[in-house]
């Protein structure tokens, strides 16, 4: 089921994307091509900047230099395509369950009814049936980003953008997340940017992992993931690609920090 | 099998007595909480009334005798009236002190021109005692209905500007970028994420506006123009009428007790989310 590579559309473009933050740069002349329904995993250490050029494919941050196109147009702030799931869950402490993952679609001026019923088939989807009325505080880690990423999957976006969504939460609910993510993505197959720093996680995940090397953050190299769809966390670990591909990244990655391999 | 459906008869058992377990726990503590807050009661109120008895009429008066002045004076009395009269200049101290408090602390918490041209004012008068300010107050509006309002107002101000200015400065930046990621414009910024986290903020500035504002009550009655409850208090302190005095506290201990209790139910209201409960 992976999209073969003649039919393959930009849904999003950078084209020499360059941010500073005082004398440091941060990303540097970043050039990258995100294609239409593909699962892409930008893969890199911490401080090799994948957090910021997520935020500046959202529109968040400006980019010193370059130009990030969605559907062919620059895009000057957070885009009506797309939506983010965030690494501290980001969800307001004085709104329940419902409200804050109604809140876009508020924002949207999105009907009351059909808020309603979005709501229902988001919260449902990701399993938090029975909670619609539960402030975040009253939830595990796990559950909280179970409302980011329904709150992201209701506005039925185009793109969605996830910045480490799964680092906050412990390893075993991590991987219940992963799989979870894997069925729902399987069915509606959004353009999906995947931030992490773990490989396992970027393996298991994407159709593409691009790896950066920091100081300054630019794009090493960038792997396919020839492990076919329907994936589970299993499959994926039991897969013969898996092991030699792993050990393939990793030297990449140390490589790209360089330290002796 | 036998084995497969006796272990989870047993572990319902043990659950449920693990719970029943908790539950008297949780009753026992609770019990031995109000046993102790009764005994406290009457110890306190015994020998308020030992002593009162045993002293003389000036120093000290029973506890008993507190009552009967409170009813006196409430059913014969001025107190009624005062309180009315009190109660209306609190209020009405509050409201503005409350309302020109709030915006001044939105406006210095979120738009810089505001905190570098006016934080500085608000730090210093809020440091200088505000009863030494009274005489100047007094110059210039005089002693009635205007200087007292102006003076609860004061007393009311500083403490909830202070508290929003907090509130608006701890917004937490990634929630704005969240609100920012889904588009949402300066309106629903404000609506969505700033008045609701600064609403906790606000409230903790009325609950220690409330008790300043009390305060400032008393002190704008006995420093202006004798009035309201103020005037009962000095008048019985003058008379050397003790049990007075003790009606007129008594009741303004009462006022204060119901306010506090007024608004951490608006708290509960307004802010269902922000729990502090205590880790006892």
């Amino acid at each position: 089921m992976t999209v073969a590579t003649a039919t393959r559309q930009a849904k999003a473009v950078a084209s020499h994307i360059s941010k500073w933050y005082g004398d440091l740069e941060v990303l540097h002349d970043i050039n990258l091509e995100i294609y239409q329904h593909e699962f892409l995993c930008l893969l890199g250490p911490s401080g090799c900047g994948k957090t910021t050029l997520l935020r500046i494919l959202d529109g968040l941050i400006q980019p010193d230099e370059g130009t990030v196109s969605l559907d062919g147009e620059v895009i000057q702030g957070p885009p009506r395509q797309a939506a983010m799931v965030f690494q501290q869950f980001g969800l307001f402490p004085w709104k329940t369950v419902s409200q804050n993952v109604a809140f876009p679609m508020v924002l949207a001026r999105v009907p009351q009814a059909s808020i309603a019923e979005k709501v229902r088939w988001a919260v449902e989807l990701v399993g938090l049936k029975g909670f619609e009325d539960a402030f975040p505080d009253n939830l595990s880690g796990g559950m909280r980003q179970r409302v980011g990423i329904a709150r992201a999957l209701a506005v039925g976006p185009e793109m969605l953008l996830m910045d480490e969504p799964f680092a906050s939460v412990d390893a075993y609910t991590r991987e219940l997340l992963q799989g979870e993510l894997l069925s729902i993505w399987e069915r509606f197959r959004q353009t999906v940017v995947f931030v992490t720093h773990s490989i396992d996680e970027a393996i298991t995940l994407a159709d593409r992992i691009v790896v950066l090397k920091a100081k300054p953050g630019e794009i090493y190299h960038v792997f396919d993931v020839p492990i076919e769809r329907p994936r589970t966390v299993e499959s994926v670990r039991k897969h013969p690609a898996y092991e030699p591909l792993r050990q393939t990244i990793w030297d990449d990655m140390l490589a790209g920090s360089g330290r002796a391999v | 099998m036998d084995v497969g459906n006796r272990l989870p008869d047993a572990r319902n058992a043990l659950r449920e007595r693990v719970k029943a377990r908790r539950r008297q726990n949780e009753r026992r503590k609770r019990n031995r909480y109000l046993l102790i807050r009764a005994i406290s009661f009457v110890v306190v109120l015994g020998a308020w009334q030992i002593y009162g008895a045993s002293t003389l009429e000036i120093i000290f008066t029973p506890f008993t005798t507190v009552i009967a002045h409170l009813f006196e004076l409430l059913v014969n009395g001025p107190l009624g009236g005062a309180i009315l009269y009190s109660l209306s200049m609190f209020l009405g101290g509050l409201v503005i002190g409350s309302i020109v408090g709030i915006i001044l602390g939105v406006a210095m918490g979120r738009f810089a021109v505001f905190e570098a041209a006016l934080g500085m004012y608000v730090y210093a008068i809020y440091s200088t005692p505000l009863v030494a300010l009274i005489p100047l107050i007094s110059l210039w509006f005089g002693f009635g209905v205007e200087a007292q309002l102006i003076i609860i107002s004061m007393f009311v101000l500083f403490p909830i500007t202070i508290a929003v200015y907090n509130g608006v400065r701890s917004v937490d930046a990634a929630l704005v970028e969240v609100a920012r990621s889904f588009r949402a414009n300066e309106m629903a910024m404000w609506r969505h994420v700033i008045i609701p986290s600064v609403v906790p903020y606000i409230v903790t500035g009325l609950s220690q506006g409330v008790a300043m504002g009390l305060v400032g009550m008393f002190i704008s009655e006995i420093y202006t123009a004798l009035s309201g409850m103020g005037q009962i208090l000095a008048f019985s302190a003058n008379a050397y009428k003790t049990a007075d005095m003790l009606a007129v506290l008594l009741t303004v201990m009462i006022l204060g007790v119901t306010f506090r209790t007024v608004i951490e139910e608006l708290r509960k209201r307004l802010a269902p989310w922000f729990n502090k409960e205590s880790g006892r």
